[in-house]
């Protein structure tokens, strides 16, 4: 499966999720947000922020509790918990935020 | 019309096949008849074991291989427990899988061996991820009542004993870690938990890797004899219980210094009550209980090394409610979830689902509120896959949720 974006083809696997993370850009975000029914906002793009942050530097996307806690550092407590975050992805992280920040779902199995 | 002709069987396979005597097969259809798998409709269709047993006989080796019966088999050992000349059809499966190609495995479970090989655990996590979740939950465990001292040992020395998380935990469910971090913490438990090659689950088991299967428990044996533990506690996981245990005895046979003490979870939990280093309160759990006998703790523990685990949980739960009941077919004749073998994480989630109808029917009869599990499978399965299947109106726990939320906290 695959889709385009300004003459550019992006490979997704079957369920959805961006085939090669190392492709994402803000474009593909917004796609991606489209396909889960998201407009995304400024408080969406801190979420995702730190999704790739870690992405890029550890290979891999951190769990939701680790993203709850690092919203807690870097935004205070009244940004830094699960209720703020589900509110912001009702689906959850790995059908909504993973998606949306291109990274690919390492639970999907689960 | 040509008669049927015997196909070539290459030397590998007569192998493996040597150890089966089909002499012996009276194809009475007992194995089918006590198999859930008997009657499945799509593209297994007209199957069942017996079937495959005298597809065998003809020589139909590949037919078996390159079909999705041996993955939609969970290993759960009814139908040996129930065959009369007690042919080990468990083992034939298991070599049905080994045979097929390593890059036609279904779905990710090969994936899964490889990453735990390369990573030490099956998903690939990163070791900093894998300590951000364990400071998060034991930070979060401190802010409750009783806790607020709890501090997570990793790759402690001279402990009692060593606890494996697995993935699934770290990457989803790390909440559940908690209620065994509560019980060693109420009975002041020496313990530890590694920081590397920490995966408690073993597909090689599933995926009929032996040498992998042997890699996993080889760590497992290193990290308790190098930091000096006295004993193991084998994984929750009825498959990785039964991978680490032979793995653990087959390394003991070829080398008796590698010798190490090990003990399924409810055994020290029992050791816990017993010792009265835990106490539970039973008013909290009125509700109607059954406990479900994970395959491979159960009939697979007992044909295997002679005995099974179904003694145990029950007088765990029974410690902690007065309002127990059986389910039935019960102990070693119960039925299997439909998640053993890797088929939880397998892709063949209908014919899983079809296998657990039978384990729905006993819960639906037994009129169980709660059903107790101790296998993470087993529970995902029931919570996740049947529930939802059949209607269940049912809670899922696990033994250790249930003493864990009853502790009297002193």
């Amino acid at each position: 499966m695959s889709f385009e974006l300004n003459g550019v083809f992006y490979q997704t696997d079957k369920e959805g999720y961006l085939e090669n993370p190392e492709n994402w850009n803000k474009e593909v975000a917004e796609y991606m947000a489209s396909t889960v029914d998201t407009e995304l906002t400024p408080e969406h793009w801190q979420v995702i922020e730190i999704l790739r942050d870690y992405y890029q530097e550890y290979g891999y996307p951190p769990q939701v509790k680790v993203i709850v806690k690092t919203m807690q550092k870097r935004f205070g407590t009244e940004k830094g918990n699960y209720k703020y975050f589900y509110q912001l992805f009702p689906k959850g992280p790995y059908l909504q935020a993973y998606k949306i920040a291109g990274v690919s779902n390492p639970c999907k199995w689960m | 019309m040509e008669a049927i002709q015997p196909r070539h069987i290459s030397d590998e396979i007569k192998g493996f096949l040597k150890n089966v005597d089909f002499n012996t097969c009276l194809t009475c259809g007992t194995c089918a008849g006590g198999c859930p798998v008997s009657g499945i409709s799509g593209e297994l269709e007209g199957w069942d074991i017996r079937k495959v047993l005298r597809k065998l006989v003809y020589g139909m080796v590949d037919e078996i291989v390159d079909s999705k019966f041996p993955w939609v088999c969970t290993g759960c050992g009814r139908c040996i427990h129930a065959c009369p000349m007690k042919i080990d059809i468990v083992y034939l499966m298991k070599i049905m899988k080994k045979l097929r190609d390593r890059d036609k495995v279904p779905g990710i479970l090969h994936k899964g061996v490889l990453k735990v090989l390369e990573t030490g655990n099956n998903m690939g996590i990163p070791e900093k991820i894998y300590m951000d979740v364990l400071d998060i939950v034991g930070e979060e465990l401190r802010e409750q009542p009783g806790f607020e001292d709890f501090n997570l040992p990793i790759d402690k020395d001279n402990v009692d004993v060593a606890f494996y998380p697995n993935s699934k935990e770290i990457s989803a469910d790390s909440d559940d870690m908690k209620w065994y971090w509560k019980i060693f913490h109420a009975a002041k438990a020496n313990w530890t938990i590694p920081k590397d090659n920490w995966e408690a689950v073993d597909w090689g088991i599933f995926t009929a890797n032996d040498e992998a299967s042997m890699t996993l428990a080889k760590r497992k044996i290193d990290f308790v004899k190098s930091h000096n533990i006295k004993r193991l506690i084998l994984p929750d996981c009825g498959g990785g219980s039964l991978g680490a245990r032979s793995s653990i005895e087959k390394w003991k046979a070829k080398d008796p210094s590698l010798a190490i003490d090990y003990l399924y979870i409810y055994d020290i939990f029992i050791e816990y009550m017993k010792e009265g280093r835990i106490k539970v309160d039973k008013s909290k759990n009125t509700k109607i209980h059954t406990w479900h006998d994970s395959c491979k703790h159960g009939r697979e523990a007992e044909r295997m090394f002679g005995q099974g685990k179904y003694d145990e949980p029950r007088w765990l739960l029974q410690q902690c409610t007065d309002n127990f009941v059986e389910m039935h077919p019960t102990r070693e004749n119960a039925f299997c979830c439909g998640a053993g073998g890797g088929a939880w994480a397998g892709p063949y989630k209908e014919e899983r689902n079809y296998y657990g109808r039978k384990k729905a029917e006993s819960i639906k009869n037994s009129g169980a509120e709660v059903v107790v599990v101790g296998c993470s499978n087993c529970r995902d399965q029931i919570l996740r896959g049947l529930k939802p299947k059949y209607n269940l109106n049912i809670e899922v726990k696990y033994i250790w949720e249930i003493i864990a939320e009853s502790l009297i906290m002193e």
